[in-house]
């Protein structure tokens, strides 16, 4: 159901690019000859991806346009918009004019509350005379979407947030990062199916190099919360010198010492890869333009606490801390313990294709939501697109 | 449990030299009639360079040793387990304990940054509501403020970008 919404939401988003290119009129084909394989789709916190709510209201219709600027003008003084949280809504459609709210009345009569903020009895009798309740957006819409759609409702204020809006059309991956998700979500396909048997695979990559900093499958059959991701940072962490599952994982990485390995050994860059996994990598046609490796980490710097939204900027300055900057690619949807690991980790993006019914990101909680946490990333579902054309679903 | 309590608190503060966030935990096992410790443990993040080694997970980990040790099931010794934490488990730990079925959890204080319990109900998204585990605060609670308290007025040596929190 949830998911049908959302595929009718999609078409109207690839409609937007199209538009967007080809200022004219919309040719659909035009963008297909290159569409990637794959389309990240945002999953946006509520705020952004539910209508605005609506609150009730009274209305006044006036008899006579002309008593309107009499009216505001004391209305305005008396009982601003700000003063009744409604600061993001016009005050007048037509003939007519927003009072307050139902709520706000507390049993009293509306001419006893109009009264009692201080509007003088004329004024009062103005507006009493034909009053109606109503509905109307009760917070300010924040895409234009809601904007749109409040609008039919009544009257709104609209600041447009650029970079939400990219988030929510999908215009923020422009061609090139776009076919870049194609050929990662191609490579941990090829990883799923090929090489792990279908178990939950996930690949961490540093968007500035877009080179793989480390890759994993889940570890179930080891330990019971060795999932997917929880291995991924910990093989993050080796590219930094560090790692806890060690001993644990130990088979993953040994025999290192065949000639084409040898840099394993000395450079740890590339020592978050299991070693089935590179050889993969390295001798797969299909993969031999995939970047490989990890920046090592610089040496430490003492520094202040910034914002965590300048993310890859932290990456860059600082140098690898953590997942910091990095961007994680998962085959499913990671549970609440994995999900918060990633906030703990720092991490900047997270995409994942199929959800799981006990998934934190989407399916039970949307926990980049939390706001509370000192840390939030940004998530995105994977979607194929196949030969039709067709969103495909998992 | 207030003994307990203190094993955990040593175990919080033997990780203070390391730069760790002070966060002490231990297992207690319920197995055949008698109550042992199979699991001690302090957050271990900075040596690892993973945000995620809090002392519950090491804990697990000890816990899992000890069940191929003495050929125990997984689930079963999970199921005897209390764990006796000084802080409250944050969403992870407290996701990941939920998962694995541990009899109870006892912490001291409470964490309002973090906290499993504060800030997401864990057994509705792990989608464990049978409740098995139980969850109670207030163990040593000033005790446990006192020791977090103390520990971020200094600095976390081993972030460069922001303190590392729990
Ligand atoms: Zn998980
Ligand atoms: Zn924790």
């Amino acid at each position: 159901m949830v998911v049908r919404r959302g595929g009718g939401r999609f078409w109207h988003i690839m409609r937007c690019f199209v538009m967007e290119d080809d200022k004219s009129r919309p040719i659909k084909r035009l963008k297909l000859s290159y569409n990637p394989e794959w389309y990240a789709s945002a999953i946006l916190t509520d705020e952004y991806s539910k209508e605005v709510p609506r609150v009730r209201v009274y209305l006044s219709e006036l008899d006579n346009k002309r008593q309107i600027s009499n009216v505001m003008q004391e209305l305005s003084k008396m009982l601003p918009l700000e003063q009744i949280n409604l600061q993001h809504l016009k005050r007048v459609r037509q003939q007519d004019i927003l009072l307050c709210k139902v709520n706000d009345l507390k049993g009293h009569s509306v001419s006893q509350y109009l009264e009692a903020v201080g509007l003088s009895h004329d004024v009062v009798n103005l507006l009493c005379k034909n009053i109606r309740e109503g509905e109307v957006p009760a917070l300010p819409p924040l895409l234009r979407w809601q904007y749109e759609l409040a609008q039919t409702c009544w009257p709104c204020k609209f600041h447009p947030d650029k970079y939400m809006e990219s988030l929510q059309i999908g215009s923020i991956f422009n061609e090139n990062e776009r076919k870049f998700h194609s050929k990662i979500m191609h490579l941990l396909e090829a990883i799923t199916n090929e090489l792990e048997h279908s178990k939950p695979c996930g690949i961490c990559i540093d968007p500035r190099t877009r080179g793989v900093v480390a890759l994993a499958s889940s570890g179930t059959s080891i330990s019971p919360v060795m999932h997917c991701p929880m291995v991924l940072v910990d093989f993050v962490a080796r590219t930094q010198d560090g790692g806890a599952w060690r001993k644990e994982v130990s088979h993953e990485f040994e025999n290192i010492d065949e000639d084409i390995y040898n840099d394993i050994k000395v450079n740890p860059v590339i020592s978050g890869i299991p070693k089935r996994i590179l050889e993969f990598i390295r001798t797969d046609k299909r993969f031999k333009d995939i970047q490989i490796g990890a920046e090592l980490p610089r040496a430490k710097i003492k520094c202040e606490v910034s914002d965590t939204t300048q993310n890859v900027d932290n990456l860059e300055k600082y140098g690898p801390y953590l997942c910091t900057g990095y961007e994680l690619y998962l085959s499913q949807e990671p549970c609440l313990m994995c999900a918060m690991a990633l906030v703990h980790s720092r991490v900047r993006r997270v995409y994942f294709v199929k959800r799981s019914n006990n998934g934190a990101l989407v399916t039970r909680l949307k926990l980049h939501a939390v706001r509370e946490l000192n840390h939030h990333y940004e998530v995105f579902q994977c979607k194929k697109i196949d030969q039709s054309n067709n969103v495909m679903y998992s | 449990m207030e003994q307990f309590m203190s094993e955990a608190f040593i175990e919080a503060k033997s990780v203070l030299e390391a730069g760790e966030v002070p966060v002490g935990c231990i297992f207690l096992y319920h197995g055949d009639g008698k109550n042992e410790v199979i699991a001690r443990a302090g957050n271990n993040v900075n040596a690892t360079k993973n945000a995620t080694r809090h002392a519950e997970f090491l804990c697990i980990d000890q816990t899992l040793e000890f069940c191929t040790r003495n050929s125990l099931s997984i689930k079963d010794v999970f199921s005897k387990i209390s764990v006796v934490v000084t802080v409250e488990p944050c969403i992870m730990c407290s996701a990941a304990l939920h998962d694995l079925g541990v009899k109870e959890i006892l912490y001291g204080c409470a964490n309002d940054r973090f906290g499993g319990k504060t800030l997401v109900d864990v057994p509705f998204v792990t989608n464990r509501r049978d409740g098995q585990t139980q969850v109670n605060g207030g163990v040593c609670a000033d005790e446990a403020m006192a020791l977090l308290k103390d520990f971020y007025k200094g600095d976390n040596p081993s972030a460069p970008i922001t303190k590392t929190k729990r």
